[in-house]
């Protein structure tokens, strides 16, 4: 479970994060939707401990983040977090560096050789497993780097951006199925942030809808329909409730004369 | 007598080496200066050199080929055999009569191309196998006597151009480094030593620049072994500074010494606190920008702060000392050794730890500079 509290995030002067209050339940799979520059990945790095918020804080299974070394480091072990622009070390193989971070993540070796096998096998990656990353395209790249963090078998994963990238529809596929099943059949807690609204409408149990640096809507899609007096689709939702005014404009606009 | 020196003496091949070089080299001399009608002693510092490197070379042999915490073959062999602290090895670490039988021969080539300084081979040889057997005592957990051995070393350095004091001190620290290589031998199999765990660290493959972002940053398994035990730094600061002042009394005349050891004291206390502060804010920025403390009147962030106080103060109170050294008219090369064992002392010890400033520290984690080798995905 993860629990955003009164959190205010900025870098300089105008706040990216404005008093954001969260709590996303385990076994749950919630996605953070928005405009460009309203705080998703500001909001995702503050719960996966790469930022410090100014104000409020971020607990984990009920340890609040940065609070000592000890609890830190066990929300490290519990949590992992993805940016949507990874580093990977282009000399190692795909293989190589998805059993190192398997083990520094302390995941059993019998069963880290194994799952890494059955990763590579769900992503397509089999055949370029044993070759340098730096031979990998960027799809490729994007899939392994996605991999890394499943197979930590970490209980809470925060990924930034999954579905972009350069994955393709296979990789789109797997990755949906994969995350959906990692909720509920072990109770894990996703969080992600995607633009692409149909796959979000798809795979999340509740929506969280930032706009300017503040959480407008945090419901399920149901709920969001019922917020925002729209029955339509995620994309029609999101336009009520992030663009109200450019929607009465067209509207306005089309109601016009020579429309 | 074969047999009897096989014990100790390196393979015959790089003995065969050191003969012909040095009768090369002698040979060629001698016969120039016949050609010359007189000696010509610069021409001869050459091969004794090569003499002195032979017994710095069988200095540093003597403990790393047969000491067993240097050699691991050696070492799982040794676990294997019934073979205790307590008993003698099957080759001696320890210092033999040969030794002193090859230590002589050493010394009679020194003497016959040059008869002045004869000393200066056992001093050279001494020196070596006392620095590599302080090694194998930190590298085994002994570190007590590591460092009272790698303190005598700089008596001996100290006392380099006296070579009867030096070569006395060499033989008192080598009686305290037999101690310690007794003690350290009684702890086999060393298991619990840091090389062993850093060993095993390495094997895991946790190197954090090898892993790239994020898991470089914030894997948990990343800050494990980075913490440096106050009482090693206030020990290795002390070591620093009174190496630092048996190296620079070396240095002949009084103003280059002055000048050398106020470079050592400068870099004391102003490049490792950067190095330090480079190493803790690499990957780690301010939580906020420049602009961003001064217009929103956040001058100071004491969470990410917190890190230049011990850089800061280093520097600080090092030129402190030296000041108030100055202003008492002590010597530099006696000012400067304290100056920079108490700045080493705040920069190594003083906290926050790398560890707690990763794990809790107040600040914004980011991918830092070492991307060689590293591929940016999408």
């Amino acid at each position: 479970m993860i629990e955003v509290v009164n959190v205010t995030q900025h870098y300089g002067i105008r706040p990216v994060l404005k008093g954001i209050d969260l709590r996303i339940e385990r076994g749950e799979l919630a996605a953070v939707v928005g405009p460009n520059g309203m705080g998703k990945t500001t909001l995702l790095g503050v719960m996966g401990g790469v930022l410090q918020p100014q104000h409020g804080h971020v607990a984990i299974a009920g340890t609040r983040r940065r609070q000592s070394v000890e609890d830190e480091s066990a929300l490290r072990r519990l949590a992992v977090y993805l940016p949507d622009h990874p580093w990977l070390p282009a000399q190692r193989t795909g293989r190589e560096f998805l059993l190192t971070v398997g083990r520094l993540y302390g995941v059993d070796e019998d069963r880290l050789l194994e799952h890494a096998e059955r990763l590579l096998a769900l992503f397509d990656l089999s055949g370029q497993a044993d070759g340098p990353m730096r031979s990998y395209s960027s799809g490729q790249q994007k899939k392994l780097a996605l991999c890394t963090a499943l197979i930590t078998e970490a209980p809470i994963l925060l990924l930034d951006e999954p579905f972009s990238g350069g994955l393709d529809p296979a990789g789109i596929l797997a990755l949906k199925r994969l995350l959906r099943r990692r909720v509920t059949a072990q109770k894990a807690t996703v969080v992600l942030t995607s633009p692409v609204p149909e796959i979000v409408e798809e795979i999340a149990d509740r929506i969280i809808v930032l706009r300017e640096g503040q959480v407008i809507a945090f419901d399920t899609l149901e709920g969001l329909r019922r917020l925002s007096g729209q029955n339509g689709s995620l994309g029609a939702i999101l336009e009520r409730l992030l663009y109200p005014e450019t929607v009465r404009k067209l509207a306005d606009y089309f109601e016009g004369p020579h429309s | 007598m074969k047999r009897w020196l096989r014990v100790v003496l390196p393979s015959p091949s790089y003995l065969a080496i050191l003969v012909v070089c040095c009768a090369a080299c002698m040979a060629g001399i001698l016969l120039f200066e016949w050609q010359m009608g007189a000696r010509l002693p610069e021409l001869r510092q050459g091969p004794r050199g090569l003499v002195i490197l032979a017994a710095v070379a069988y200095g540093l042999y003597r403990v790393y080929a047969f000491h067993p915490s240097a050699n691991a073959g050696y070492r799982d062999w040794l676990a294997t055999t019934p073979w205790k602290g307590r008993q003698p090895l099957p080759w001696p670490v320890h210092l033999v009569p040969q030794d002193a039988f090859v230590l002589a021969i050493l010394c009679g080539m020194s003497w016959l191309i040059w008869p002045a300084s004869v000393l200066a081979v056992p001093q050279a040889f001494l020196t070596a196998y006392l620095l590599d057997l302080a090694v194998s005592l930190f590298v085994t957990g002994e570190w007590r006597f590591g460092y009272v051995v790698a303190a005598g070393l700089g008596a001996v350095v100290w006392q380099w151009q006296n070579a009867t004091y030096s070569l006395a001190l060499g033989l008192v620290t080598y009686c305290l480094a037999y101690v310690g290589l007794q003690r350290s031998l009684r702890r086999f199999p060393w298991n619990d030593t840091w090389l062993e765990t850093l060993k095993a660290k390495m094997s895991c493959g946790v190197n954090a620049s090898a892993l790239g972002w994020p898991f470089g940053r914030l894997a948990p398994a990343i800050e494990e072994s980075w913490r440096i035990p106050l009482r090693h730094a206030v020990l290795v600061s002390l070591l620093c500074g009174w190496w630092v002042f048996a190296l620079v009394s070396l240095i002949p005349g009084p103003e280059d010494r002055a000048n050398a050891m106020m470079i050592a004291t400068i870099c004391g206390m102003v490049l490792v606190p950067i190095v330090r502060l480079a190493v803790y804010c690499d990957g780690y920025a301010p939580p906020i920008s420049l602009g961003g403390r001064i217009l929103t009147g956040r001058w100071l962030i004491p969470g990410y702060d917190q890190v230049f106080v011990a850089p800061l103060l280093a520097a600080l109170l090092g030129a402190m000392l030296l000041w108030v050294c100055w202003l008492y008219g002590v010597d530099l090369l006696f000012g400067g050794p304290p100056a920079l064992s108490v700045s080493l002392v705040l920069v190594l010890g003083m906290g926050p730890t790398l560890k707690e400033w990763r794990l809790t520290g107040n600040h914004r984690i980011e991918e830092g500079t070492r991307r060689n080798q590293a591929l940016k995905v999408g």
